[in-house]
């Protein structure tokens, strides 16, 4: 199995923003890639090539739900986990993210200190593990 | 003692002949042996039958008692023992009772006689009989107990006077009579009598001892007049005697009483005048005839206007004749068929003149009067009743006046007719002759007692003084047009100042009187006092108004409505303002047509409540608006009779609108804001904890210790966030449940890993029992979440070193039940009402100490509710508390045989029962018992199929039906209707569990019919 090294994050939120970079990098080792919009992501996704992608559901201008489905229109993402992150955690909604090829959701407020293990959780079950 | 028997009788022939020399009963009383020797007297007053030998005390039966004492002198204390002992008795007073005697009073004397060498000591006891003394004693006293008794009752003062010296004694009360102190009056004698009573009844008063001196009297009696301090001379009646002659015979101290008979006077003196001035009216009304007979007709009295009228003398008729003579006996026979006719039996003779006046009426009647002359006369003739002052009837008072007579003396005798008519004077209302100027001319009794004047006083005024200020222009103005010939007579309502200033409301009729050439003489008043109505219609007038006032001002809408047509008969301004319509098309359409369709099966169960308890309980509908729209109302209400009978229904509708708006704003307020906390929530317990949890290197360790702090605040506010969160979702219907069947087991087990961290941080050690395997349809998800709450809440309320228990079991009908089970303090009694309302936290002292939302149990009772469960718990305050969860709540049983299944209702609430009996009639037999004792008597004698059961219950609690039931007829379901708090045992073993504070009745049906599988929960 590949190893989970490069995600992306995008949030809206500066301070989310901060939290998941210290949480992932620090406790999970992670190579990250911070973006403030949808549109940061799709400028600068190519190119980074991450393992992961986690989106937050609740964004100005482009939500969650539009940047993937932009991002699937400029690049494969058959091998690339998208997570959604969002504070409504009714089950039928985590299905329907599921549906629009999401793998799985972090729900928030999520634990900074577990994150990068729920990631990884995550990243297994996307590979079949 | 001495044993020989010879010295025995010695001694005894010595004491005996010792005994014998004294004259009077006398004893001796040898306190060795407690023998007594008497003498002849004394034997039988000791009830002993000889006094030839000596005789133990035991042989006797003695009481010896003190004067005023019950008990017996304790053996010890009686005279003789007491002599015996050396004491010297003398002058003792003491009452001897023996066996077949009443009680002897005597005077004791005794003392103690040395013993020789023959004989041996006694105490000798003589005795004197003052039984006679005694008794004329106590009568005495208690006469004058008696005496001094009727004397305060009555008022009476007394008085004591020696006759021959002068010196008097009085009581304070006599002196208190005239107005004075007796310090005041001093120094007392008989002058001081002679000098306050009347000079010219003092001579009189004087001349009436003689009689009772020379015993020609057994009593002095006499009246006279004393001046009381005020001036006033009052009436007083003496009466008394002599009681102390002197050795010559003479009478030396007499006594006796004064009572004040002024009253009695004044009302004596009152009855002459008036009949003085009665008697003198009649003589001068020469012009009228006027003859009073007695009941039986006999003539009482003729006046000089009867003698100059028929020609008879006074003297040939009083007392001789009846009216008879003066009439034509034809015309008496006419007006007696006529009577007879009218009343239906037989009236003839006299009866026909006095008919109307025997039932107090008078009347006044045509007559042709035949003169001795044998001449007729054309006569109009008034018969009134005379009445004595109890009013019973004594007489009959005719007038007649000669219809042929000239103007002037019909007049007169209508005047006369007037002042004397049975009507003015007897009756309750005020009547008043009143003069064209307005001074009172003639006023009869009733009047006067209505203003409270006496007669002569109310002449003396005129109605216009008595009249209140605001009144007197129209009764004037009304008074000008009757002069005028404009009206008739007038009525009106008006007030007048009584004597005391105080106004009556009376109710007043005038008519004015005309001589024969029209002009006018005087007037006629009748006068009603209507106070009391008057003030009885004011108070119902403001009462009216002021419900009015509340009626018409209310916010709420409040309508009236016709209960079998639904029609609207009374509404106010709140009730249609929201509806749109005008008040017009409102009172023209029901509350049917106001009601959307979906709302009738509630508007049924209203009208089955009207119909039973007489209300309905409060419930939430809509009305339809003009516009087709609705508005949300709260609408109670309650059945009446309105004063027709008819059935009417009073209902308050709220628009509640308003409210639910409110509730709307608030509820997306709560959201919005707990949403919106959520992201920097986030951020900020990511920060921390990434800080405390040392991912950015070493801190020191105080600004770890606070860091800490922080971090752990800002997981309780995430806690309250996601709380409120959830709590909202349930209240708006947005969260959903994904029920799936799932492996019980390795939930519990999951549940109790992911708490252990807490459960050893809080100190406690967290166990987990039962071994059952089961699967269950649940929201895993919603089921952990309770049960994690449950846990914690366990845990913070457990002592350091406790065990919380997580425990499931199988339930009934496949069902489970799982429980936590604590061993802290309990759940404080005052609290366990509110324990799964929202913001519920037990006794805030140790709020701080035991962290919470307050949001949790209600959020689990919400959860466990829409997974289809129940949760309820059982608490020992100091032993711990036991929560329990049953999941899925009650599930279907067999039904029996029978169409419709019997169900017992055992609940002390009786009207709670009524209704719900009313919901359940349709399809159950439902009794009712108020107790436990009541229920099993209904359970000995039928058989149930169903038992709905309050816990609690006047003569005890609901779960020892249950264990009595539970173990003679197990099949027997039960349901359980009342508060949260529901022992374990018995949660797990009913068929449902329901609580009162939240249950709709609809809830109730439907759990019920569930159970007999009649359809759907």
């Amino acid at each position: 199995m590949r190893k989970l090294q490069r995600i992306i994050h995008v949030d809206d939120d500066e301070s989310i923003r901060a939290v998941a970079k210290v949480a992932l990098e620090r406790l999970g080792k992670f190579t990250l890639l911070s973006c403030a919009s949808g549109n940061e992501a799709l400028e600068k996704a190519a190119e980074f090539a991450p393992e992961m992608i986690l989106l937050d559901v609740m964004m100005p201008g482009m939500d969650g739900p539009t940047t993937l489905k932009k991002l699937s229109e400029e690049m494969d993402l058959t091998e690339i986990a998208v997570v959604f992150m969002t504070a409504k955690v009714q089950a039928t909604e985590i299905e329907h993210y599921k549906t629009i090829g999401a793998c799985n959701v972090v729900v928030k407020p999520f634990d900074a200190m577990t994150l990068s293990q729920q990631l990884e959780k995550y990243w297994k079950e996307f590979n079949g593990e | 003692m001495p044993a020989n028997s010879d010295t025995t009788k010695h001694e005894y022939a010595q004491t005996l002949a010792l005994l014998e020399q004294i004259p009077s009963a006398a004893l001796a009383y040898d306190g060795e042996c407690d023998s007594f020797y008497f003498n002849a007297l004394a034997a039988p007053w000791f009830g002993a039958n000889t006094t030839a030998a000596p005789i133990k005390s035991s042989a006797l039966d003695i009481r010896v008692r003190k004067i005023d004492e019950k008990q017996p002198i304790d053996d010890q204390q009686t005279p003789w023992r007491r002599a015996f002992n050396g004491e010297s008795i003398q002058d003792l007073e003491v009452i001897l009772s023996v066996p077949k005697h009443g009680p002897r009073f005597i005077v004791c004397n005794g003392r103690y006689v040395a013993g020789t060498e023959q004989s041996s000591a006694i105490a000798i006891v003589t005795m004197i009989d003052i039984s006679t003394i005694r008794k004329e004693y106590q009568a005495l006293v208690d006469d004058r107990a008696t005496m001094g008794v009727i004397l305060e009752g009555t008022s009476a003062g007394t008085w004591q006077w020696n006759v021959q010296t002068g010196e008097a004694i009085f009581n304070e009360r006599w002196a208190q009579n005239l107005g004075y102190s007796l310090k005041e009056l001093e120094p007392l004698s008989i002058k001081t009598w002679i000098e306050l009573t009347h000079p010219d009844d003092v001579k009189a008063t004087s001349e009436l001892l003689e009689p009772h001196f020379s015993g020609k009297v057994s009593h002095y009696n006499v009246s006279f007049r004393i001046k009381h301090k005020n001036g006033n001379w009052i009436w007083m009646q003496g009466r008394g005697r002599v009681y102390q002659w002197d050795a010559q015979g003479k009478p030396l101290w007499m006594a006796g009483t004064h009572i004040d008979i002024s009253n009695i006077r004044a009302a004596e003196e009152e009855t002459r005048s008036s009949k003085a001035y009665m008697e003198a009216l009649i003589d001068s009304s020469s012009d009228v005839a006027i003859i009073a007979t007695n009941t039986d007709g006999l003539v009482t009295i003729f006046n000089t206007g009867a003698e100059t009228l028929l020609g008879y003398s006074e003297n040939e008729v009083v007392g001789k004749l009846t009216p008879a003579p003066f009439h034509l006996e034809a015309e008496v026979i006419a007006r007696g068929k006529e009577l007879s006719a009218q009343e239906g039996y037989e009236i003839g003779g006299f009866d026909v003149f006095v008919f109307a006046a025997r039932q107090g009426r008078s009347e006044t009647r045509k007559w042709t009067y035949v003169c001795k002359s044998g001449e007729h006369r054309s006569v109009s003739l008034s018969v009134s009743p005379l009445r004595d002052s109890e009013k019973n009837v004594i007489g009959f008072l005719g007038m007649a006046v000669d219809e042929t007579a000239q103007l002037a003396a019909e007049e007169q005798a209508r005047l006369a007719a007037q002042r004397f008519a049975g009507a003015f004077g007897s009756t309750a209302v005020g009547m008043a002759l009143v003069s064209l100027e307005g001074r009172w001319m003639e006023v009869n009794d009733a009047l006067c007692e209505m203003l409270v004047f006496t007669r002569d006083e109310l002449l003396a005024t005129d109605f216009q003084t008595l009249t209140h200020p605001d009144d007197l222009q129209n009764d004037l103005d009304l008074l000008e047009r009757l002069l005028a010939g404009d009206i008739p007579n007038y009525q009106m309502q008006k007030r007048y100042y009584k004597k005391n200033g105080q106004l009556i409301q009376a109710k007043l009729w005038v008519a004015l009187v005309r001589d024969g050439s029209g002009q006018p003489l005087h007037f006629v008043s009748q006068i009603q006092n209507i106070t009391d109505e008057f003030l009885a219609k004011k108070a119902l007038q403001s009462s009216e108004a002021r419900l009015r006032g509340l009626f018409d001002l209310s916010p709420l809408g409040i309508t009236l409505m016709d209960f079998k047509t639904g029609k609207h008969i009374e509404v106010n301004d709140a009730a249609i303002a929201p509806s749109g319509y005008s008040r017009k098309e409102f009172m023209a359409i029901s509350d049917y047509e106001l009601t959307p369709r979906e709302y009738d099966p509630l508007a049924k169960n209203a009208i089955d409540q009207l119909k039973s308890i007489g209300r309905f309980t409060p419930f939430e509908k809509e009305y339809i608006r003009k516009d087709g729209t609705r508005y949300p109302i709260l609408v109670q209400g309650s059945l009446m009779k309105d004063s027709t009978g008819r059935d009417v229904v009073w209902s308050i509708a709220e628009d509640i609108s308003e409210r639910k708006r409110l509730d709307r704003i608030k509820n997306e307020f709560v959201s919005t804001v707990s949403h919106e906390l959520r992201t920097p929530l986030t951020s900020i317990s990511g920060a921390l904890s990434l800080i405390v949890g040392g991912v950015l290197g070493e801190i020191n360790e105080e600004v770890r210790d606070m860091l800490k702090i922080a971090a752990k605040s800002s997981e309780r506010l995430s806690e309250l966030v996601n709380d409120l969160l959830d709590m909202d979702k349930l209240l708006a219907g947005k969260m959903e449940l994904k029920i799936e069947k799932i492996d019980l087991l390795p939930l519990l087990d999951d549940t109790v890993d992911s708490m252990e961290t807490f459960a050893h941080s809080q100190g406690v050690k967290l166990v987990r029992s039962g071994n059952a395997t089961m699967q269950i349809q649940t929201d895993s998800t919603r089921l952990i979440q309770v049960l994690t709450n449950l846990l914690s809440n366990a845990c913070k309320h457990s002592e350091k070193g406790g065990t919380v228990e997580l425990h499931h079991s199988i339930g009934p009908e496949g069902s489970v039940i799982i429980s936590v089970i604590d061993e802290g303090k309990g759940i404080p009694r005052e609290f366990r009402t509110r324990i799964f309302q929202k913001f519920a936290q037990a006794d805030g002292s140790d709020a701080s100490e035991k962290k919470g939302t307050g949001l949790g149990l209600a959020i689990c009772k919400e959860l466990i509710e829409r997974m289809g469960g129940v949760i309820g718990y059982e608490s020992h305050e100091g032993k711990g508390s036991h929560f329990w969860i049953r999941l899925p709540r009650a599930k279907t049983r067999l039904p029996p045989d029978r169409q419709s299944p019997r169900i017992l209702h055992v609940e002390d609430d009786v009207e709670f029962s009524k209704l719900i009996k009313l919901q359940i009639r349709k399809w159950a037999n439902v009794d009712h018992a108020y107790d436990l004792a009541q229920a099993n008597t209904k359970i000995r004698e039928n058989h149930y199929d169903l038992i709905l059961l309050d816990l609690f219950l006047p003569d005890g609690r609901g779960e020892a039906l249950w264990e009595s039931l539970h173990l003679a007829q197990a099949d027997v379901p039960i349901v359980i209707l009342s508060g949260h708090e529901v022992p374990i045992k018995l949660a797990n073993n009913v068929a449902a569990v329901l609580f009162k504070d939240e249950t709709t009745l609809p809830k109730v049906v439907s759990t019920l019919q569930h159970i007999f599988e009649m359809g759907d929960p």
